[in-house]
């Protein structure tokens, strides 16, 4: 069968911002600089004025440790914190680094540890993204988090590989 | 606005819910009551019906009751638990269920699990950062309590100094919880396992003397009894962790003698290294998770069942207030007569419906408070008995939620009232002063 010459054309011209779509999607999800890496960077949506938890897996494909420090978002500081659970109830620590061993992974998880954004000047919109930078002492790394349902529990692409 | 409140303290802000639902019952009490006192007619029909009364307050207390003791019940619980799980900062385990292995590590909930290996061990304990690592070793125990292997270290960590005595030095000594079932002095042979299938006979030749008494934790641990982790490997017939000759207790192990743990408490030397240990410890052929981050998340999901409870409180409670109410409709209408003379004698209408709105309101207030204080009675007798049950300790007190839930079936319920005042002045006075 042969199709049409116009056909074949608007099929490539479909086809190309397709393909070029997927590509940027998938980069989205995918932050790195030097050697290390932030994959699937996300966030529950968020009201103004509320706190925002940041979670990512680090990846650290150098030969070196590397410190998480912190980061920053919408002009503020993102403070390293690491959960506690007691009698109390559940405490967020601000903590003053993690080390990233080389070939090692840290993953910044509900409950576990995150990136917190103190108090939203505006509010997190779940379906949008937040641009973030996360820093490894004197490394920053320009990555965007994707924002979930004020519910989520993970990100929606946790269990790709990337 | 939305700042100002984020800057109250959290008692502040609860007052202030407090208050808010208190507010339209107050405000509607105030309206009824302006300028009238109709608390002298109110005190004698008290009186009067004292029985009535009574079975009403009753009614009210019982509902009240039945939602404050659930809350404060729920809460105990949540917070005891969360407490006993405290001192296990982190923990390593092979690859499994991490709710099986805290039920078994923290709780002490017997469960067979698979084992780390002596050379797994040495890797953890000798892991830059670690301040401790103690093997927890279960499968014995002693008249129903259990009897865990681990380290003078765990032992210190998890209770602070002994309340009596002195920690295990060897392998025959062992040191009792709290409320273990032998104390100072004591000695015993373990049994293997756990419950009715535990075999009594399968250790005989070998006891343990106990040597010391931990103070409370509020932790199944208090009915454990605790044992050099040596002395558990080798009443099974294994290695005890150290080369031949060696008769020390406590680590370092020699991974070649040392059988393997079911489970490993980890504790860092800096906060922030338990999270990078967890890292570091979660990999293919062990898995390192913190019990806190996994009770929270139960807890999360018993926050659902938490609201639904609530709900269900509530409703009842405005079930039975609405049948209390019906009831003083049928009430109002016996006293009809009463209420018409008082009319006949020039009484305006506000005040008849103020002395019916104020008989249901100090009926309501009067259940409420006692359904406060029979909640908390029955939220304290639970909590005693799960503790028993559960060894984990249950305390239940009154908070927030609870006044927060009584504040708001109190505002609605004043609110409801106004229902049988109005019905009051809505009879015809002629038909009622001629009955």
């Amino acid at each position: 069968m042969r199709l049409p010459i116009t056909t074949l054309a608007l099929l490539a011209a479909l086809a190309t911002p397709l393909a070029a779509q997927e590509h940027d999607h998938h980069d989205d999800h995918v932050a790195e600089a030097d050697g290390l890496r932030v994959v699937h960077a996300w966030t529950p949506a968020r009201g103004a004025g509320d706190e925002a938890l940041i979670y990512m897996d680090v990846e650290n494909r150098t030969d070196a440790e590397a410190m998480l420090t912190g980061g920053e978002a919408m002009g503020q500081e993102l403070a390293l914190v690491g959960f506690t659970y007691g009698a109390s109830g559940e405490v967020w620590t601000v903590l003053p680094g993690l080390p990233v061993p080389p070939g090692g992974e840290v993953e910044l998880a509900p409950r576990v540890l995150a990136l917190r954004l103190p108090r939203l000047a505006e509010p997190l919109v779940e379906g949008e993204e937040l641009e973030i930078e996360v820093e490894f002492g004197g490394t920053h790394l320009h990555a965007h988090a994707e924002i979930g349902a004020s519910s989520a529990t993970a990100h929606s692409h946790a269990g790709h590989n990337h | 606005m939305r700042e100002i409140w984020a800057g109250l303290s959290p008692d502040l802000q609860d007052a202030l819910i407090a208050l808010a639902l208190l507010a339209p019952g107050l405000a509607a009490g105030a309206l009824v009551l302006r300028g009238l006192a109709p608390f002298g007619l109110v005190r004698a029909m008290l009186r009067r019906f004292a029985w009535v009364n009574l079975l009403f307050v009753l009614l009210i207390a019982v509902s009240v009751g039945l939602g404050v003791g659930l809350v404060a019940q729920e809460r105990g619980l949540r917070q005891g638990s969360a407490r006993a799980a405290e001192g296990f900062d982190l923990i390593v385990a092979a690859p499994g269920s991490e709710v099986t292995v805290m039920l078994a590590a923290v709780y002490l909930q017997p469960s067979d699990m698979a084992l780390l290996t002596g050379a797994q061990y040495d890797e953890i304990a000798t892991a830059e950062g670690v301040a401790f690592a103690a093997p927890i070793a279960f499968g014995d125990s002693v008249d129903g309590a259990p009897v865990v292997g681990t380290t003078p270290d765990f032992v210190t960590h998890l209770a602070g100094d002994l309340a009596e005595g002195s920690i295990f030095a060897t392998e025959a000594e062992a040191v009792a919880g709290a409320f273990a079932p032998v104390g100072p002095g004591d000695s015993f042979t373990p049994a293997h396992g756990h419950g009715a299938a535990a075999e009594g006979e399968a250790h005989a030749g070998f006891s343990y003397t106990v040597t010391g008494r931990m103070a409370p934790t509020g932790s199944p641990w208090d009915r454990a009894v605790l044992v050099p982790a040596e002395s558990v490997w080798s009443v099974h017939g294994l290695a005890n962790g150290h080369a031949p000759g060696d008769d020390r207790i406590g680590p370092p192990y020699d991974p070649v003698y040392m059988p393997g743990t079911p489970a490993v408490l980890v504790r860092a030397t800096e906060l922030w290294g338990n999270y990078a240990l967890k890292s570091r410890f979660t990999r293919s052929d062990m898995m390192a998770f913190f019990p806190g981050t996994v009770l929270a998340q139960l807890h999360g999901l018993m926050g659902e069942v938490r609201a639904a409870m609530s709900a269900l409180a509530t409703l009842t409670q405005v079930l039975v207030t609405l049948s209390v109410l019906i009831g003083l409709v049928i009430l109002v209408r016996l006293i009809a007569r009463s209420l018409a003379v008082l009319r006949a004698l020039g009484a305006p209408v506000r005040f008849v419906f103020a002395v019916v709105w104020s008989y249901s309101a100090a009926l309501i207030l009067t259940g409420a408070a006692a359904g406060l204080v029979l909640g908390l009675g029955a939220a304290r007798a639970l909590a005693a008995l799960i503790t028993v049950r559960t060894d984990v300790l249950v305390t239940a007190r009154l908070g927030w939620s609870e006044l927060h839930l009584v504040a708001g079936f109190v505002s609605l319920t004043l609110i409801l009232a106004l229902l049988p005042a109005w019905a009051a002045i809505r009879r015809p006075v002629l038909a009622d002063l001629r009955n």
